[in-house]
């Protein structure tokens, strides 16, 4: 059983800093009561980073984010997100595979898990940090609550990246209430071709930070100079020559089966086994008819 | 008094013989049918009465009972019209003895005493020279077809009352219309506007996926998102079939004037290509009816293809009823009546968009629940049963091909089947039972060590890597090469996609 908790407003320790400005832009939007649900409340110690998404991600929205919280956990920040489908997960589950703490705002009960295919994410969430909310115990998943419930996932970040969405949806509004609480937003720029990317760039437009390399998140929280860190990605290219030629032929974005032959110029009996090698290792994989380079798990 | 003459009527796509027996007598003018007769037995009557009347004959007012023999049989249409009114004229004595001892009648009446044509005649003629007759009066318009029966004597009726003189002798039978026995006619229906692959723009691999259902006939299923060019792909398979041969196109046409379909009883070369909408219900679509059973889609696509498109848009029921006939290749309809079997050989291509929204996937906002909830609608095993299964994701630009091209190898690849499968009871690499594959698709040491790989890569079952093995023979096929290559293993791998 995981530890609870319960914040009021006014209490020394509330994890939500800056209160006023929340109550100025929104009078009444401070949540009464916050509850928690977790065996590392230490996590709201930490400076904090939300990283938010579209629930319709592609394979590289989902990799940046997944590349995010690893780079937040490597840095000792705490990633704050939704806990939803998408973006969401994969910044969750990047911090948790690097061994981050991470806090997931929920718009239900804590008692409940949405969606329910997650099941497995919360729990860890639960033990590496907080699920934490405004609901008591067995409120059901609303629409309506969702984007309420981004307000605070505003709130409880020091900075928000938005790394990937659409110029209508939830991330958006969470971009918006951290700029009107003085919150940093940084956005990943977006391919004019990606329909899930525009809102990156609307807000990148509207006076967002770019955000290219993972230094200029720790420029955002006043933690670092800038300059290049890089996208960590540990992993050594494969020792197969046939592997590597794939992942070169990917040029970074999705190609069909026949693309990819064209481009080898393998037979089919190597190109398949490489591929598959790939895949199994984590750094490719078939969605829909189009294989795509994973560039970090 | 009595009078027997010998018809017979359709059960399913098999003549039954029926032994019509009317029997005049002293009584109360009266007329009644017995037999099991439907309502269009029992309305023959008037048609009778009439057609014997403006043909000069004579209609007796006397107490006339016709029985249809056997009793048990239910006997539907009105194909038994013809031999009832002559049967009636015999009994009359109107003819002279044993004219009606060998003879087989069909045909309907009208009530101008012309004769009209009546469906299933191949099947029925089949049945009459079966049961012994020396020769088969048809309606005209059937004489052509009747004609396909090996050594069936056929006689030509027009109408009633040259008939009656024929039977009598008072006249010459007309002739036989002039019937080619030994081509084919390349082409059925003359289709307004003649389809072509070079139509089709990009798709190379879904192309090349299409020539190894028609070679094979592995069934075939495409998704990908709407307007990349799946149906357009699909309606051209018929260009690229192999033609059937003689024995084939005769079970084709027996079918097919069973179901009096526009391809009638005709023998054409072109495979049969049915593309029933998804509106329809599992009895349209595997056959069945109350009365009479009736051929359904999957039997009019014998020795052809079936075509379903938005193949998720067809009713649960009706696509869980092709189950068994796909792995069966016949269908077996059950009714409280009895059972009835109908062959059903088809290839069976599918397409279906991948969420229910049916926009481009820029457009498209579906979830994953609802793209999910969709791919559900197709049950596992029967998606299992489609050896092909591809997404098509963007059509690309490859330059197209001719469906004369296509044609040549798949061509050739069938022949090349033909000649390895001769003497077995399999016709296509996907008829091919597990046990037959170490013989029928033999894998050389390194395919073998490639299919080996794949099934342990892929985590296939026993039946997935039975599936990709013979596909992996027709690839072989289709190039004209005598051994499955490694490549071959690999490609028929590719071909067996996670659709959803």
């Amino acid at each position: 059983m995981t530890a609870r908790h319960e914040w009021r407003i006014g209490c020394a320790d509330h994890p939500i800093r800056d209160c006023s400005e929340l109550e100025t832009v929104h009078p009444g939007s401070m949540p009464p009561v916050l509850f928690g649900a977790g065996d590392r409340p230490d996590a709201f110690a930490a400076p904090r980073v939300a990283v938010v998404g579209t629930r319709s991600a592609t394979p590289m929205g989902l990799a940046d984010a997944r590349d995010l919280g690893r780079f937040c956990a490597r840095s000792g920040i705490t990633l704050v997100s939704g806990l939803a489908i998408g973006i969401d997960a994969a910044a969750h589950e990047g911090a948790l595979d690097s061994g981050g703490l991470t806090i997931g705002v929920v718009a239900t009960g804590l008692d409940i898990v949405y969606p329910r295919r997650h099941i497995r994410l919360f729990d860890r969430v639960r033990r590496a940090g907080l699920v934490v909310g405004e609901h008591p115990d067995g409120t059901p998943p609303a629409a309506w609550r969702f984007p309420v419930r981004n307000r605070i996932i505003a709130a409880l970040a020091d900075a928000v990246v938005v790394a990937e969405a659409a110029v209508t949806g939830g991330a958006l509004h969470t971009a918006r209430y951290a700029e009107q609480y003085g919150r940093e937003v940084l956005a990943l720029p977006a391919s004019r071709r990606n329909p899930v990317g525009a809102g990156c760039n609307r807000l990148i437009a509207d006076g967002a930070l770019m955000l290219l390399d993972p230094s200029d998140l720790l420029v955002a929280l006043n933690r670092g100079r800038a300059g290049e860190v890089g996208w960590a990605d540990d992993r050594p290219l494969p020792a197969d020559p046939d592997g590597r030629a794939v992942l070169h032929a990917f040029g970074g974005d999705g190609a069909t089966l026949e693309e990819l032959e064209h481009r080898t110029a393998l037979p089919a009996s190597r190109l398949g086994p490489a591929l598959r090698t790939l895949e199994r290792t984590g750094r490719a994989e078939l969605r829909r008819g189009v294989w795509w380079p994973a560039t970090s798990r | 008094m009595l009078a027997a003459v010998r018809s017979a009527v359709l059960d399913g796509i098999d003549g039954r013989i029926v032994t019509v027996e009317v029997h005049v007598a002293n009584g109360l003018p009266g007329y009644t049918v017995v037999g099991l007769p439907d309502a269009a037995g029992r309305e023959s009557r008037e048609r009778v009465r009439a057609a014997l009347l403006s043909s000069g004959l004579e209609y007796p007012m006397r107490r006339v009972t016709v029985n249809l023999a056997p009793a048990t049989v239910r006997k539907s249409g009105s194909g038994l019209e013809l031999a009832v009114a002559v049967g009636l004229v015999g009994a009359a004595g109107a003819l002279p003895p044993d004219t009606l001892a060998d003879l087989g009648i069909l045909g309907e009446l009208g009530l101008d005493g012309r004769v009209r044509p009546v469906p299933g005649t191949l099947a029925l003629v089949h049945a009459l020279v079966g049961s012994g007759v020396s020769a088969v009066v048809v309606p005209e318009a059937n004489a052509a077809e009747a004609a396909l029966v090996p050594g069936a004597r056929i006689r030509v009726a027009r109408t009633l009352a040259e008939l009656h003189a024929c039977l009598t002798g008072d006249a010459p039978w007309p002739d036989l219309p002039v019937v080619d026995t030994a081509p084919l006619s390349p082409d059925g229906e003359s289709d307004d506007e003649p389809l072509d692959l070079d139509d089709v723009r990009g798709l190379a691999p879904a192309r090349a996926a299409l020539a190894v259902a028609a070679t094979g006939a592995h069934h075939a299923l495409f998704v990908g998102p709407p307007g990349v060019g799946k149906t357009m792909l699909a309606r051209r398979l018929p260009t690229i079939m192999a033609p059937l041969d003689r024995d084939e196109a005769l079970e084709v046409a027996r079918i097919h004037s069973a179901a009096a379909t526009s391809r009638g009883g005709r023998l054409v070369a072109t495979p049969p290509f049915r593309a029933p909408h998804h509106g329809a219900s599992a009895v349209a679509l595997v056959g069945g009816g109350a009365a009479r059973p009736r051929p359904g889609e999957i039997s009019l696509a014998h020795r052809g293809a079936l075509f379903l498109d938005e193949i998720p848009e067809f009713p649960g029921p009706a696509l869980e009823a092709l189950r068994q006939p796909l792995e069966e290749r016949v269908v077996r309809v059950s009714r409280a009546g009895g059972a009835t079997t109908f062959p059903a050989d088809f290839l069976l291509v599918a397409c279906a968009n991948p969420c229910p929204c049916g926009r481009s996937s820029d457009d498209c906002r579906c979830g994953d629940v609802q793209r999910a909830r969709y791919a559900r609608r197709l049950s596992a095993p029967l998606l299992d049963r489609f050896d092909i299964r591809m997404h098509i994701a963007r059509a690309g630009d490859a330059p197209p091909e001719s469906s004369a091209d296509v044609a040549a190898r798949v061509h050739a690849g069938v022949e090349r089947q033909r000649s390895r499968l001769r003497g077995t009871p399999w016709r296509r690499n996907a008829h091919l039972p597990a046990g037959a594959l170490p013989i029928c698709a033999a894998l050389p040491p390194d395919a073998e060590s490639a299919w080996r790989d794949l099934t342990e890569d892929r985590g296939l079952s026993g039946r997935g890597a039975a599936r990709v093995r013979r596909v992996a023979r027709t690839i072989a096929d289709l190039a004209d090469r005598p051994d499955i290559t490694p490549d071959d293993v690999e490609r028929a791998c590719w071909l067996r996609e996670e659709v959803w």
